[in-house]
């Protein structure tokens, strides 16, 4: 009891300490190098009390210190501003661009940095989220009810112990659960919640949290949420506006998640988590003119297990390794005479088993050495066919991920370099069989303090990705081309980034310039041939842009601050392949300015919070016309959120006036968002 | 021939004549013009621009065939303040009047000679519990024959400047796509479902428009498009292998004789005009051929056309259209991301030089009107 009071306190010290160290602008590390946790009890000299160390200095945010570009929003703030979806986190995050269909049950997708949502890995707790199928991930189902942190890493994060896919994929979102922190020395906890608003929107949850042993803590969550999503928009016909009305855009979902964290005696530490997702949504569809018909319907079911087992063996050697194993249905009904029959009923079958492990090794001060080898196997079973109905490919695709990485870091440097090696085997029941995919992709990364008694970094990162076809551009029924290459993705970043407090009323002010250019080659397209597409390893795209982040803190008195979160992207994503018809025109649904704010007001009543995404105009296709022009936006939302506690119960309260000013428009065209909405929650803790 | 050239020919002096006058204020002329909102020439025709699936953005563009300007807006909606939807199918002319199946929107539409909207039946709530997305029109005995995915034949009626559609229909396959009338019947193109897909042509009667009394006849795997030229029926589809063959239905035996290979066609003056597209899917690279069928000899002239641009040879022909007119024959392409392009050649087949945006994605016709 004694040593593990020691030992907390000297980490607490220590970290002040180094933090401290970091803002003076010290030469040494500011945090173990390698990334490595610490191990639990190095000192080998018995119990010791340490004085503990009171540090007026905040830790600079890990987006100035980090080789890649990274952003970041913990709990507070996510419920302060008012974000109950990743997809409205996302929004706010600078490079991501969240394809949004439209409505509480609309699908959407992130692409980071116009690289395509392919490229773009979503972490939950360590290990990355699964779809081989559609080869992205539809981020709108995630509710941020259970969610600790979001955050969004260009490259891979700055954490030497990763999955090698984290180290594979063009970008990643990662997403943390919560841990449950008991109050006034309670063992158990719950906590109760009800999210409800405008579209029929209702949302129930419930968490407990019981510490069933010292080292161990159970969560369990459960979450309902459901909305009949008939929000109203204005539909534009040539010269007219009409005040219509969404249909068959209801969702409804159940969540429930298991959670258990033990740490050993050793400090080694084990998460084990197991989750289940159930839900039945409407496809609306593109608002066609003149038919509002759409009864297209997606039912998805969605459970795994995964373990997270993290090992500090000495000050040299570390491991984390995952295990996890995900299984998905979804299952598709439409009645339209646009499908053989009138009628189009799809089903599939994901399996996905996966395993992961890294080990870090710090052979000499300076450097340190992480070889993560991650292997997964996807099973594919569905009702779509390639050719005929006795066509049906059933794909099982094997793939192994070899990622090694070293990191120097010395004084005023930190220098990364990394290679990750990819094989991909798949073998099919019918249909021709895709040859047998191996990749190298490099990454170099490097941070650089420009003056040691500042916090002023230079960072520049080049790194080379590639995306596997999914099992839909590969199979799908007459579109599918086993032939398809991998595509490529190359990202090169040059960064600016700057934390101090430059004058004396601001508490601190952090800010990031970053200019990219990317170019991403063989991109896997629908090809058009003679009436018939098929999906193509056609053309090249350039992209080139520059990202700035700004985040302040304002102290007002003892009592109120303001926070502050800035962020602007311009970019130039442009067609490079000069046989396209649309060479040197901008991408469709890339605005050449997008930009974000929050600002959040605590005082000791209230905290208020506001949030501002905006995009310059876009268009929907490569043509880049004006008939094909959307509008720019903006769209705003005021949070007013109150803790109270009453005795050993803690109740929040908020109300959130979404897109407060009615601002009508659209990300993809003819889906249209919805308008003015509110929403308000209470949650209880006790 | 010679007759007809010299009788097209004169129409056409007398349709430049036309032009002229139209200029001036004699009210007497401008019949053709009634309720228009903008200046259009007599000698007009209208590219029917598909648009792409699911954006709305189908169009209706005017031109003037005598002198090639063209109005770049959509003229359907200069002319009644709308949009025409989502993916116009099929646009045909009868009367003076134009007819136009908007298969997303699911609607036909009877517009005047200058694209004024008079009538409009919308499909979008079914036909007596089926469900229809209308496809391709004919006209025939006062009355718009009109295929559907959903397998019906629809019939409206054309009362003066009014669609009546009464609940008349006959079940006739799956996924039905081209129609022409040809000698009192209907030949419609049953295109079956993928990957399943028909191989027939159903024979419908026209004053005898019953589902018994339709017959059929076996074409190819996945027919697609039909046409009536000079009392000749041809008939185009995929194939089994995506080898894009053509050929003829004996009107009188009903017998389908394969005659080659076409990705688009369109007929006039004895003549079959034929365009032959194909993508190597190595190298991504698209060549068309152009070519004339002779209906009197049965003979492929590979040399017909003269002057031949690369555009369109290196491009994919989404359409061909003839000039009843003058004989000329109008090139579409697309490549479906950007505006089409059409190139005019004269009825020798040569290359006039002409060439022009459509401005909309993927020309699907081209109606012509004097």
């Amino acid at each position: 009891m004694v040593l593990r009071g020691s030992v907390r306190t000297f980490l607490t010290a220590f970290f002040a300490v180094a933090c401290a160290f970091l803002q003076a602008g010290t030469a040494r590390a500011a945090v173990p190098a390698g990334g490595m946790p610490l191990p639990a009890d190095t000192l080998g000299r018995g119990p010791r009390r340490l004085h503990e160390v009171a540090v007026d200095a905040r830790r600079i945010s890990p987006s100035v210190t980090a080789t890649k570009p990274l952003q970041q929003m913990g709990r507070a703030e996510l419920e302060q501003l008012g974000l109950t979806t990743l997809a409205d986190a996302v929004k706010l995050f600078v490079g991501a661009e969240v394809h949004d269909y439209g409505g509480i049950g609309g699908m959407k997708t992130v692409s980071v940095r116009s690289l395509g949502a392919h490229h773009t890995a979503v972490s939950y707790d360590g290990l990355t989220l699964s779809n081989t199928q559609a080869g992205q991930i539809d981020i709108g189902r995630y509710q941020l009810d259970g969610i600790g942190t979001v955050s969004m890493a260009v490259g891979a994060g700055d954490d030497l112990l990763q999955p090698a896919r984290h180290y594979a994929s063009g970008g990643i979102l990662s997403i943390r659960s919560e841990r449950p922190q008991f109050l006034y020395g309670n063992n158990s906890q719950w906590r109760v919640r009800l999210r409800g608003g405008s579209y029929g929107l209702l949302a129930p949850s419930l968490r407990y949290a019981r510490r069933v042993a010292q080292r161990t803590v159970f969560t369990a969550d459960g979450m309902f949420m459901r909305a009949d999503g008939r929000y109203p928009f204005i539909l534009r016909n040539a010269g007219a506006r009409s005040r219509e009305k969404r249909i068959n855009s209801d969702v409804q979902s159940w969540q429930a998640e298991g959670n258990l964290y033990h740490t050993f005696r050793d400090s080694s530490r084990l998460v084990v988590k197991g989750s289940y997702y159930d839900s039945e949504r409407g496809l609306p569809g593109a608002v066609i003119l003149y038919n509002p018909f759409s009864d297209d319907r997606l039912w998805e079911r969605e459970g795994f297990a995964q373990a997270v087992f993290d090992k500090v063996f000495s000050p040299k050697w570390a491991l984390r390794s995952g295990l996890k194993y995900t299984h998905t249905r979804s299952h598709f009904e439409g009645s339209n005479a646009v499908y053989p029959g009138g009628v189009q009923v799809d089903h599939s079958r994901q399996d996905e088993a996966y395993a992961t492990a890294a080990v870090c090794w710090k052979p000499l001060p300076l450097l340190s050495l992480a070889l993560a080898q991650d292997v997964s196997v996807n099973v594919l079973h569905s009702n779509i066919y390639i050719n005929t109905h006795l066509d049906v490919p059933n794909p099982v695709r094997t793939t192994s991920l070899t990622a090694l990485t070293a990191r120097f870091r010395s004084g005023r440097v930190q220098a990364d370099a990394g290679l990750v090696g990819t094989y991909a085997a798949e073998h099919v029941q019918a249909g021709s069989q895709p040859p047998v995919r191996r990749h190298l992709s490099p990454t170099v990364a490097v941070s650089y303090r420009l003056l040691p008694d500042r916090s002023l970094f230079l960072r520049a990162m080049l790194k080379h990705t590639f995306r596997m076809p999914s099992f839909n551009d590969t199979y799908y029924r007459r579109m599918g081309n086993p032939n398809l290459r991998p595509e490529r993705a190359h990202e090169y970043n040059l960064g600016l980034t700057w934390h101090g407090a430059p004058v004396a009323w601001l508490r601190c002010l952090s800010l990031t310039v970053d200019a990219y250019y990317n170019r991403v080659t063989d991109k896997i397209v629908a090809f058009p041939a003679a009436y018939v597409w098929r999906m193509a390893n056609f053309g090249k795209v350039d992209i080139w842009g520059g990202d700035v982040t700004l985040a302040a803190d304002i102290p007002f008195g003892r009592r109120f601050s303001l926070g502050l979160t800035a962020g602007y992207t311009g970019q130039r994503a442009l067609d490079a392949d000069s046989r396209s018809a649309t060479y040197h025109k901008q991408l469709p649904y890339t605005p050449r300015h997008h930009g974000s704010l929050s600002a959040l007001l605590h005082s000791p009543w209230l905290d208020l919070g506001y949030t501002l995404s905006g995009s310059s105009e876009r268009y929907s296709s490569a043509q880049n016309i004006s008939i094909e022009r959307l509008s720019a936006y903006a769209e705003h939302t005021l949070t007013a959120s109150r803790r109270v506690r009453l005795h050993k119960t803690e109740i929040d309260l908020g109300l959130t006036l979404r897109n407060f000013t009615g601002a009508h428009y659209e990300i993809i065209q003819y889906y249209p968002m919805p308008g003015r909405s509110v929403e308000g929650r209470a949650s209880v803790t006790f | 021939m010679k007759l007809r050239s010299l009788f097209l020919s004169a129409l056409c002096a007398l349709s430049v004549g036309a032009v002229f006058t139209s200029c001036s204020d004699d009210d007497d002329d401008d019949a053709w013009k009634e309720g228009s909102k903008v200046e259009l020439a007599q000698t007009r025709a209208f590219i029917l621009n598909e648009g792409a699936m699911g954006a709305n953005n189908s169009n209706l563009i005017c031109f003037d065939w005598t002198t090639h300007s063209l109005n770049p807006s959509c003229i359907y909606t200069q002319q009644n303040g709308q949009q025409l939807g989502d993916t116009g199918n099929d646009i045909i002319t009868f009367d003076g009047k134009l007819a136009v199946a908007v298969n997303g929107s699911n609607y036909v539409t009877l517009l005047n000679g200058s694209a004024v909207e008079l009538s409009r039946v919308s499909f979008a709530q079914g036909v007596n519990g089926t469900t229809v997305q209308v496809r391709n029109l004919a006209f025939a005995d006062g009355a718009l024959y009109v295929t559907t995915y959903g397998g019906l034949v629809l019939k409206i009626r054309v009362n003066g400047n009014t669609l009546d559609f009464q609940n008349e229909y006959v079940s006739v396959g799956t996924n039905l796509e081209g129609i022409c009338a040809e000698g009192g019947k209907l030949y419609c193109v049953v295109a079956g479902a993928y990957p399943d897909n028909d191989t027939r042509v159903a024979v419908v009667p026209v004053n005898d428009f019953k589902t018994e009394a339709i017959t059929y006849t076996e074409v190819m795997y996945n027919p697609d498009n039909i046409l009536a030229v000079d009392g000749h029926v041809f008939v185009q589809g995929y194939g089994r292998y995506y080898d894009y063959p053509f050929g003829e239905i004996n009107t009188t035996t009903g017998e389908y004789l394969l005659k080659g290979n076409a990705t688009a066609m369109a007929g006039a003056d004895g003549a079959l005009y034929i365009a032959y597209s194909l993508t190597d899917w190595n190298t991504y690279a698209t060549t068309t051929s152009l070519s004339r069928y002779d209906l009197a000899t049965g003979k492929t002239d590979n040399a017909f056309f003269t002057k031949v641009p690369e555009e369109i040879t290196t491009s994919f022909v989404y359409s061909i259209s003839v000039n009843p007119y003058t004989g000329d024959i109008y090139v579409a392409t697309s490549d479906y991301t950007t505006n089409g392009l059409v190139f005019v050649f004269n009825k020798k087949g040569e290359w006039t030089g002409v060439e022009f945006a459509t401005n909309g994605l993927n020309p699907n016709k081209i109606v012509f009107l004097k």
